[in-house]
């Protein structure tokens, strides 16, 4: 799970509109938007609300918490002279603020991923000025910190 | 929203197809000049009959953006009606709606539908996961192409049941199919069983090398000569009349579809990631051409996974989601069953080439249509049905030709 594992990560395409995201990540925040306008969740950020059109979004925090929506255990790696470990999990995280995202799950007791599995988020400092959200399983609903 | 007015109003008056080889590749501009050259013919046309073009997304061999004009060079046509029409891949399908527009309208007499790609000359696995996955939110956790639709597969088994075996049973039969046809990427391997699927090597859970479309041909370029219903009489015996199309994109990236939290259209309940636009597009091609799923002979999905079959064969009709599996082991979309589906192999068997893969299915629709298939034929089927999905299940694109108006 470190730089050293994934030799040709490529930085995510940041914009002017997504950089406060990936700022919050390197603080380990996970931040989304709720539109002022309709007061929908918006989720991936974005400059202009996809509901209501609204123009007023504002940042707020998730507490990273969240559900497994879908997984899958990747056993190809999308380049081939990766070294990250495999199968990598993969997945879509429900998260308790209402949003979805796909991300990376740290476990390797596959027989624990389940749909409906609680997940807590952490971040993956990949390289200096980048962390990446990602998530584990969480023992029992609110037992871990 | 109806369509009704055109049903019938034009036609395929021509096609052409040609094939690369791993020994023998081809560009995807040889492969759609081929294939052009292959459609005058079968039309009995000059090349500059042709006053529209169509092609498809650009290939994934040859990433040139404005690809109309890239092609339109190359074979030096010098059209007064031109684009090239994405919804992903499945564009192609939906340029014959478009042209059938053109022609009815009185833009253009005949335009070309063509597209093409090569897969012997990509990497495909990086190029298409370059511009599959969301490149901000997706790509940096690195996922292949199955490693999305396996996300989708997993949510089928969770909400209607689907099993690996179900699965299975696709691709089992998408290489029945597949083992009579020439140019089919897996007609080597030869028949497959249930067990011999279930044992091949996972890629991504519950995905395994079966479940999933293989890169091949080589290459492949398809090209259909699109005209008005008048005009196709005087010119063919055998023209394919469109009777109905339709299309329906809900997303772009998988993950974004689940913010997708409402709709106008009757797409289920959402958000949700295995329900899918051909809700919509199959529907309206079948209100638009006065049919319904008991009157298609013959049937072409997109297929690139397997559970992408049956969640086509599900929403346009022929089945529902929890039986689909059952549907297909009972031969229903075999060479006797009721609604032969996929009949070159579809993109499971025959596989993928690139984003040629629609254009493939649509080459083996006609064929099937006119009698002239290369593989299997279906006895004298009247009506057919092509089906293309585009991207990550996001865009839903369905015509339906017919021998008589």
């Amino acid at each position: 799970m470190t730089t050293a594992n994934v030799p040709t990560f490529q930085y995510p395409r940041s914009s002017i509109d997504t950089k406060p995201y990936w700022e919050g990540a390197r603080r380990g925040e996970l931040l989304f938007q709720r539109c002022k306008g309709c007061a929908q969740v918006v989720f991936h950020p974005r400059a202009v609300c996809p509901y209501c059109l609204s123009g007023e979004l504002a940042w707020e925090q998730s507490a990273g918490r969240g559900k497994i929506y879908s997984f899958t255990l990747q056993y190809v790696p999308l380049h081939r002279e990766s070294q990250a470990p495999l199968p990598q999990v993969l997945g879509i995280v429900e998260l308790d603020e209402g949003f979805h995202m796909f991300t990376a799950i740290d476990e390797t007791d596959f027989s624990r991923l389940k749909i409906d599995a609680r997940v807590e988020v952490y971040f993956d400092a990949v390289a200096e000025d980048l962390s990446l959200p990602k998530f584990r399983l969480v023992a029992a609903e609110g037992s871990a910190p | 929203m109806s369509m009704e007015h055109l049903r019938g109003k034009a036609a395929i008056i021509g096609f052409g197809d040609s094939y690369a080889t791993r020994d023998n590749l081809k560009t995807p501009l040889r492969l759609a000049a081929e294939a052009t050259r292959a459609a005058l013919q079968d039309a009995g046309l000059e090349k500059d009959d042709l006053d529209g073009l169509l092609v498809g997304r650009q290939p994934g061999a040859d990433e040139r953006p404005q690809y109309n004009n890239i092609f339109a060079a190359y074979i030096k046509l010098t059209p007064r009606y031109a684009s090239e029409v994405t919804i992903h891949a499945a564009g192609i399908n939906s340029a014959i709606k478009h042209a059938a527009i053109a022609v009815t309208s009185g833009l253009a007499r005949f335009v070309l539908c063509v597209n093409a790609d090569a897969a012997g000359l990509m990497d495909p696995r990086v190029v298409t996961a370059g511009f599959d996955a969301d490149p901000e939110f997706e790509q940096p956790y690195q996922p292949i192409i199955p490693a999305i639709y396996a996300q989708i597969a997993c949510r089928l088994m969770h909400e209607y049941g689907i099993t690996e075996e179900d699965m299975a049973a696709v691709a089992v039969q998408c290489q029945e199919w597949a083992v009579h046809h020439p140019h089919a990427a897996r007609a080597s391997k030869g028949r497959v069983t249930v067990e011999q699927v279930m044992n091949s090597r996972m890629i991504c859970s519950p995905l395994r090398l079966w479940h999933c479309a293989p890169w091949g041909p080589a290459g492949t370029g398809g090209a259909v000569i699109v005209a008005r219903a008048d005009d196709a009489k005087a010119v063919t015996k055998t023209p394919l009349y469109i009777l109905g199309s339709s299309e329906c994109q809900t997303h772009e990236y998988i993950t974004d579809r689940l913010a997708l939290r409402s709709s106008h259209l009757p797409l289920g309940p959402l958000p949700s990631i295995t329900s899918t636009g051909a809700r919509v597009a199959g529907p309206d091609a079948y209100k638009m051409a006065g049919v319904g799923p008991k009157d298609i002979d013959v049937l072409q999905t997109g297929s690139n996974f397997a559970h992408s079959e049956l969640v086509a064969l599900s929403e346009l009709g022929f089945t529902n989601l929890r039986e689909s599996g059952d549907f297909v082991r009972s031969g229903a979309t075999g060479f006797d069953g009721h609604i032969p589906t996929n009949t070159n192999g579809g993109w499971l068997s025959f596989g993928q080439p690139g984003v040629s893969c629609v254009m493939d299915s649509i080459i083996e629709g006609v064929r099937q249509l006119r009698g002239q298939a290369l593989g299997k034929q279906v006895k004298d089927p009247e009506i057919g049905m092509i089906h293309a999905l585009g991207g990550m299940m996001a865009c839903q694109s369905v015509t339906i030709l017919g021998k008589s108006r």
